[in-house]
């Protein structure tokens, strides 16, 4: 019983601070940052991820993808960069992401599209898609 | 004499109370049954009116103007036991457009201060919506409408984004009250005027979809419609059937499948003003078709004269509701449950047919991108049907390896049969991966509700197919953690890598992973295949 109450007093405070975050992420205006660094939208995101990483794009071997990553239960943050002037998109080598996109270099770039996923049942599917910089 | 006056006293005291209980009996009844009347109607309306304090401010203004119209007409007593009581905390909200959406407007000080609420009416042990109350709220201002489920067919047939108020509208918004309170979602319809262009047979079923996507609220409103169409499928031959929103090249002579239009607007309330949309616009009522000799004009309690159903407009006003409740409802029963519907398997000779007909159209969205200057770009679009006709529409370049969010708008007549993009890897075909998670995420949004939903995938050397062959499998297996592994891109950055050819063969190591992670159709409900250059056209399942 200590136990349930425990699991659900916990789940119950993941959901509220994620609803929280995910107010917070909806709030900003993503359009004013299409064209401009990723870097400067990375600054006006909430500071509380976990983590911020490159991944592919939607082909596995092109990248790269910006991840802001806040955890699990919680949305997640993807920035697209619409240049290529610091790094190169395609992996042939088969590199891990880090190595092949390296985040300093893609923040740098400028933001083309804004994606924000969140797992939750009752949350649209993206949350929010803002596209699309030149 | 002592004596005698005692007799005489005793007398008048046995007289006295005689008279006392007599008249105690005559008199107590009609005392008793005053009480319990004055008593029923007071509790009947302070219940009618409880409006949970936690409510939207809205809803309390509803509620406030209709106890306004009550205490000039005092029609609720015998409303309630009649039509039902207000369940104000499911009421459905509608706030105006918000300032900013995904898709620009971001800046523009537009307001409306428009609100609409629906407020469905429930009868007392009843398990189904009777109708509901529809308030347009601008300012201070309340109009307060009543539509009653049993006279929506007193309403025009129609589309749902008619510019007047439909059945088939009313029918809709039943569907989503009762899913708010009952978690109805499936019913057998009754009315075969009612949809009547987009299911066929007799045995129809209208099953409210509120997982689908959108970008304003929780729920769209959209409803998928479900009918038996063996009548009108002739598996293999064209044209398959004769309804031009069905999806009978994969119901093989046992399903039709089809979305209806979305209602206008998008979103609902759900009670809360957070789970408002976007904005909605409940179209104004149709000229009055029925009753012929007009006049009538409400009543106090709502009874109407057979065959003179709604005289007057839904309007609430002057203390009185309309007249009405004599239609010809119900719409709709609650069917018994169904047997799990399971599809046959997806015959390869439909894919060959799709693929056929976007051959052209894909080869040369794929070959655009080695064009100089196009920089490898990726194309997405959506794959669409409309008499017969299977192309692709919305098409839009995206960046290198990377599509835009697909554009699911439609015109009339066509259907969404699924996502299409294009994956130009250099010229070398081992670049160009499978499905990435990515692919699949964008694939899931639609996916999950779509029957025969699919995504295609260009590489040139290869077109590969992933295709919903089984809805309720694909739901059992797509749970909370394999979402998250997807989102988290366990396929690509877990299992992908540990493939064989990892290093000498992407294409190949990424086709691995993705049904390493799927597995066989029958465990997942999709349908995984591939189709070689230089046809592309036939179809090997890649996961039996």
């Amino acid at each position: 019983m200590k136990y349930i109450l425990l699991l659900s007093a916990f789940i119950f405070y993941q959901k509220t601070n994620a609803q929280t975050l995910k107010d917070s992420l909806m709030n900003i205006n993503y359009h004013y940052y299409l064209n401009k660094p990723i870097d400067s939208l990375l600054q006006a995101l909430p500071q509380s991820y976990d983590s911020i990483y490159t991944r592919a794009g939607s082909s596995a071997f092109v990248g790269a993808t910006v991840v802001v990553d806040y955890g699990t239960m919680k949305p997640m943050v993807y920035i697209t960069p619409g240049t290529k002037n610091y790094f190169t998109p395609a992996n042939p080598s088969h590199q891990p992401p880090s190595i092949a996109w390296p985040i300093n270099l893609v923040k740098q770039e400028q933001t083309w599209q804004v994606t924000i996923y969140s797992l939750f049942f009752s949350d649209p599917w993206p949350l929010k898609q803002v596209c699309c910089g030149n | 004499m002592k004596r005698k006056s005692d007799l005489y006293l005793v007398i008048y005291a046995t007289l006295l109370i005689i008279i006392s209980i007599f008249s105690i009996s005559i008199i107590s009844p009609s005392c008793k049954k005053m009480d319990v009347h004055v008593g029923n109607d007071t509790e009947i309306q302070s219940r009618f009116f409880n409006v949970p304090n936690n409510e939207a401010a809205v809803v309390h203004k509803v509620a406030a103007a209709l106890k306004k119209q009550n205490n000039i007409g005092g029609f609720i007593p015998s409303f309630a036991k009649k039509e039902g009581y207000a369940v104000w905390d499911k009421s459905l909200i509608y706030y105006p457009e918000p300032l900013t959406n995904t898709y620009g407007r971001n800046g523009e000080n537009e307001t409306q201060d428009t609100i609409e609420v629906f407020t469905p009416i429930v009868l007392e042990n009843d398990n189904i919506v009777n109708g509901f109350f529809f308030s347009r709220i601008v300012g201070d201002s309340v109009a307060l409408h009543l539509y009653r489920a049993n006279d929506y067919d007193l309403f025009p047939n129609g589309k749902i984004d008619s510019t007047v108020v439909t059945a088939e509208l009313i029918i809709i918004k039943l569907l989503q009250l009762n899913d708010e309170i009952f978690g109805h979602k499936k019913y057998e319809l009754l009315d075969s005027n009612a949809f009547k262009k987009e299911i066929h047979g007799k045995y129809r079923t209208i099953e409210l979809d509120t997982n689908s996507n959108n970008n304003g609220g929780s729920e769209t409103g959209r409803i998928k419609v479900r009918g038996n169409c063996t009548f009108t499928c002739y598996y293999n031959q064209t044209p398959e059937c004769i309804s031009t929103t069905n999806w009978c090249t994969f119901c093989q002579l046992y399903y039709c499948y089809s979305n209806c239009p979305s209602t206008p607007g998008s979103g609902t309330g759900t009670g809360s003003p957070s789970g408002g949309g976007g904005g909605y616009n409940w179209p104004p009522d149709p000229p009055i078709a029925t009753g012929g000799s007009g006049g009538g004009g409400g009543s106090s309690t709502g009874n109407c004269i057979p065959g003179n159903c709604r005289t007057s407009s839904t309007l609430i006003v002057e203390g009185r509701v309309p007249c009405g409740g004599c239609g010809g409802g119900p719409i709709i029963i609650l069917p018994p449950e169904e047997p799990p519907y399971i599809p046959s398997e997806i015959d390869t000779s439909d894919l060959r047919i799709i693929s056929e007909k976007i051959s052209n159209q894909s080869d040369s969205l794929f070959n655009w991108a080695f064009l100089p200057g196009n920089n490898l770009r990726e194309q997405g679009a959506i794959i669409v049907r409309k008499n017969g006709n299977i192309y692709l529409k919305n098409i839009a370049p995206g960046k290198e390896g990377k599509t835009r969010p697909p554009n699911y708008s439609l015109e009339t007549g066509e259907e969404l049969i699924g996502y299409y993009h294009t994956h130009p890897v250099d010229t070398s075909y081992k670049q160009r991966s499978f499905f990435s998670d990515d692919d699949f995420l964008t694939f899931h949004s639609k996916a999950i509700t779509i029957q025969g939903y699919m995504m295609v995938l260009e590489c040139g050397n290869k077109r590969f197919i992933v295709v919903v062959e089984n809805l309720q499998k694909y739901n059992e297996f797509m749970t909370f953690n394999r979402k998250m592994q997807i989102r988290n891109r366990y396929i690509e950055y877990e299992l992908l890598p540990q493939q064989s050819t990892y290093y000498t063969n992407g294409q190949l190591a990424s086709t691995n992973a993705a049904l390493q992670f799927f597995g066989s159709s029958s465990n997942c409900g999709l349908g995984i295949y591939e189709a070689n250059s230089p046809g592309k056209t036939n179809f090997t399942k890649l996961n039996p």
